[in-house]
């Protein structure tokens, strides 16, 4: 019975040390979880760092992917079980803070600045500056279609907007700062129809011109790929989604030569490099952490 | 307390949109459970009647397939065919229903006692007597809890809807996730939850009425 | 009346299930096709309602040949009870009574009419089952619906296809009962299949024994009990139950029984009597037949002088030729020391002595408890 008991603990000992996020890996160095969103560029950047991480240390970064969206990776990294994670600035707009913490601003530095304090408080945990790409909410038209009616910028589109439909993701219809209701206002149109959806179809929807606008994220490849033209917000209305690391202040304090690295990446990687690297994995349907592999190599951050 | 007068402000202001994802997804819903019961039962019951065991397997493998296929594959496929929205949801939604809704019916109308269809037989009916007097009665009550069964399935399964752009419960339910809305997934959540237990319990009605234990 | 004339079935893949059937089902008999499984007994009936067909030969049903009639109109005229009864779930059991009528297009007055005295006959309250649902009743009860609606449309042939095997030992024998009871009022060409043998010796008028597409044996159940025609039939019949066979009247009689003429005085009849030790006597005239039957203590105690008057005649008449069982009965329902037995023309052939039956009955009940095949 004693030696039962003792077998439990032990074993819910384990149990906890898992929980607690890390564990020994092979090498004898630590294992470090990276929880990513279920979109590209969070999974390239979650490979990015596992081959930094495991090519110049003795730990190991375990990737848990297909997270529903960044709410629910903090949400991991406040019950510890991610160390690391790549969100984006204008997150902070997301409904996580009172009206009286956050101040609503589409300026890249303020917004920046507001999500490395508000969240790196709330989640003990350190909001790196960014790694240098940018992935926000623009419209996108066909290109050929911007050509012909000489359109370059939203405001340009309004004279359209009333005979165009309009896919998007699900939620931005019901944003309330950077959503639908706040651009007809900003911009002082609407769309014929604005329907909700996955992203994936809404890039086959506007392929098979099946809708005419869509609400695209500025890092896709489906927008090279189905020769899209992103509109310039010539209002400043769309936030910027600029994108950081971020790690949990307990791992960098314990494990400088894993701050370090995280340090390395800030301002590594430009918006057109990460769009080619998803439109390897998105479009060619390659393996995200050869692509990884490949990019880094050729940025010789490793043999 | 102060959730609950939250949630009571969130139902205020988003009331109009509520109602809007909810009718969207009943219409949904009640669109692709007929459509499957208008083709289903009959095709169920005439492979009850099928003596070639080949096309009936077929068939079931068909509509098997179309189980295996992944959603948004396949929503991905009907994109260039039937555009985005109400139309590819419900024909996606359609081929997912089948197969249950078939395989309910086919072994609900199986599992007649076939005395009960001698006996109908030798008492003088006439094919087409026999199968709407006798056994499509008979069947009945197998065929309701098939249909019962699938309809509590489509319910929740009209949650993807969304992923096409028909709106529904699961708009509201994927807003909620993306915009970091706990109400709106909890209440998408619920009131389909609702509907499909709601359902559940008329269609239950239902079977008892025309189940005469 | 129908008849099976040379009657084969072939099967595509070269079985042949029924081999030259000659057949006549009486009228108003229950005819009974019994044999091991396999035999053809159940195709045999199945013809008759072209539930299966046959490869040649004629059936005539009342001198028509079968194939003229539409199929659907005969099964009409024809009820159908099958082993599991396979009342319909979903029809009340006025619904399920009513199902040929409805099909023949009784006026509604009519129908309802039929189906209450109909569920009266079988000591259904109309009343209380009209409206109730199949699954309400016990498998019995079902049963009795399952017969009534095979008699709703007044056929005047019924097929039965081993309708009370998949009921419990009570409920079978209530319904063997109620059976040939019903029988008696109302008369019907009856063409029952079973496997049983007890159920067949019941209620049988005629035997046909099948096997392997053949008939074996036909004919009323003692005459197939008391000569079985061959090692087939013994063998299936059961050598026990063959032991058990009451003897015929024929062996039991006792032709040296004594007897006194009409003309006898009373002074020599007691005499008479007395000398052999007997109470009772059988009277004849001086043709031979049998007049009625003088007890001694009657002839003691009165003073009358005629023995016309003494003589009583409360017994039913009873021939060689009846059946042993029927004897039973008549022993059972009225007392009396001797039993005569009267030849076809109405004389005299001897008696049967209650102390002789009491002593026979003794040895058949003794190897019926005795023995599991009698008891099941």
């Amino acid at each position: 019975m004693k030696r039962f008991i003792n077998s439990s603990v032990f074993a819910l000992l384990i149990i906890l040390l898992a929980a607690c996020g890390t564990s020994a890996s092979s090498e004898g160095g630590e294992v470090f979880e990276y929880g990513a969103q279920k979109n590209t560029d969070p999974k390239i950047m979650g490979q990015i760092l596992k081959l930094l991480v495991e090519d110049q240390t003795d730990h190991e970064v375990n990737i848990t992917e297909d997270m529903p969206a960044s709410p629910q990776v903090m949400g991991g990294i406040d019950r510890g079980d991610f160390d690391f994670a790549t969100l984006y600035s204008g997150e902070v707009y997301n409904n996580h803070f009172d009206e009286d913490q956050v101040e609503y601003s589409t300026d890249p530095e303020a917004t920046l600045e507001q999500a490395q304090e508000l969240f790196g408080e709330r989640y003990d945990m350190k909001w790196y500056d960014s790694i240098g790409f940018i992935n926000q909410y623009s419209i996108a038209v066909k290109e050929d279609f911007a050509a012909d009616n000489n359109i370059t910028t939203m405001t340009d589109l309004g004279e359209y907007a009333n005979n165009m439909i309009l896919g998007t993701d699900n939620s931005w219809i019901e944003r309330d700062n950077d959503g639908y209701e706040g651009y007809q206002e900003a911009y002082g149109y609407s769309f014929e129809e604005a329907r909700g959806m996955d992203v994936a179809l809404m890039y086959e929807g506007i392929a098979n011109d099946e809708l005419d606008v869509v609400t695209a994220y500025t890092v896709d490849p489906q927008i090279i790929e189905y020769d899209l033209k992103i509109l310039e917000d010539d209002q400043k209305f769309f936030p910027p989604y600029e994108a950081s690391l971020v790690a949990r202040n307990e791992v960098i304090d314990e494990y400088p030569e894993v701050a370090d690295i995280l340090d390395s990446l800030v301002g590594s990687i430009s918006t057109e490099e990460m769009t080619q690297m998803m439109h390897e994995v998105d479009i060619n349907k390659r393996d995200a952490a050869e692509v990884a592999k490949e990019f880094a190599t050729e940025k010789g951050w490793i043999e | 307390m102060e959730f609950i007068t939250d949630y009571v402000m969130f139902w205020q202001d988003e009331y109009q949109s509520i109602m809007t994802y909810t009718s969207e997804h009943l219409l949904i819903s009640f669109v692709v459970i007929v459509l499957s019961i208008l083709v289903t039962v009959p095709l169920a019951v005439y492979m009850t009647k099928m003596k070639n065991d080949k096309i009936k397997s077929l068939i079931f493998n068909i509509a098997n397939i179309f189980q295996t296929i992944p959603t948004i594959a396949l929503l991905a496929i009907m994109i260039p065919l039937l555009g985005i929205g109400f139309a590819p949801a419900v024909t996606a939604l359609f081929l997912y229903a089948l197969l249950p809704l078939l395989r309910n019916t086919y072994t609900g109308i199986k599992s007649i006692d076939p005395s009960i269809v001698e006996a109908a037989k030798g008492m003088g009916f006439t094919t087409m007597g026999r199968l709407f007097k006798i056994e499509l009665p008979a069947a009945l009550p197998y065929v309701m809890s098939g249909i019962r069964v699938t309809t509590v399935y489509i319910i929740s399964w009209t949650t993807l809807a969304a992923l096409i752009g028909a709106g529904g419960l699961g708009d509201l339910i994927l807003a909620g996730i993306g915009y970091n809305d706990q109400y709106m997934i909890f209440t998408g959540t619920l009131l389909a939850i609702v509907i499909a237990l709601l359902l559940d319990l008329a269609f239950g009605k239902l079977e008892k009425k025309y189940t005469n234990a | 009346m129908i008849e099976l004339k040379g009657i084969n079935k072939i099967y595509d893949d070269g079985f042949q299930a029924l081999k030259d059937i000659d057949l006549t089902f009486e009228e108003g008999k229950i005819n009974v096709l019994i044999g091991p499984s396999g035999c053809g007994k159940t195709t045999t009936m199945k013809l008759l309602n072209r539930l299966t067909d046959y490869t040649d030969g004629d059936i005539l049903i009342d001198d028509q040949n079968m194939k003229q009639i539409n199929p659907f109109e005969l099964r009409r005229q024809m009820g159908y009870v099958i082993q599991n009864i396979g009342l319909f779930p979903h029809m009340s059991i006025f619904d399920n009574v009513a199902t040929v009528p409805k099909l023949l297009k009784w006026n509604k007055h009519k129908i309802r009419e039929r189906v209450d005295e109909l569920l009266n006959m079988v000591n259904l309250d109309p009343e209380t089952y009209r409206n109730r649902y199949p699954a309400e009743l016990s498998g019995g009860q079902q049963q009795r619906i399952g017969v009534i609606r095979a008699l709703a449309a007044e056929p005047s042939t019924i097929l039965m296809d081993e309708p009370f095997s998949a009921l419990d030992p009570i409920s079978r024998e209530q319904l063997q009962d109620e059976l040939t009871k019903l029988q008696q009022e109302i008369n019907k060409t009856i063409i029952f299949v079973t496997h049983d043998m007890d159920e067949a010796i019941k209620i049988a008028d005629q035997i046909i024994l099948m096997k392997d597409g053949e008939i074996v044996q036909k004919g009323a159940p003692q005459e197939i009990l008391a000569n079985p025609a061959n090692e087939f039939v013994t063998e299936f019949i059961g050598e026990d139950r063959l032991e058990n066979v009451l003897p015929s009247i024929q062996d039991m009689i006792q032709s040296d029984y004594p007897s006194i003429s009409l003309n006898t005085t009373v002074e020599q009849s007691i005499q008479l009597l007395s000398r052999y030790q007997i109470s009772d006597i059988p009277v004849v005239d001086e043709n031979g037949a049998f007049n009625g039957i003088v007890n001694l203590f009657d002839l003691l105690n009165n003073k009358r002088t005629d023995l016309k008057t003494f003589i009583h005649d409360t017994l039913p008449t009873i021939t060689e030729n009846m059946d042993s069982h029927r004897l039973m009965q008549i022993f059972h329902e009225h007392k009396s020391t001797v039993y005569p037995i009267q030849t076809k023309e109405g004389n005299l052939a001897g008696v049967v002595e209650r102390k002789q039956l009491v002593h026979l009955l003794h040895q058949f009940y003794m190897n019926k408890s005795g023995d599991s095949e009698w008891s099941s």
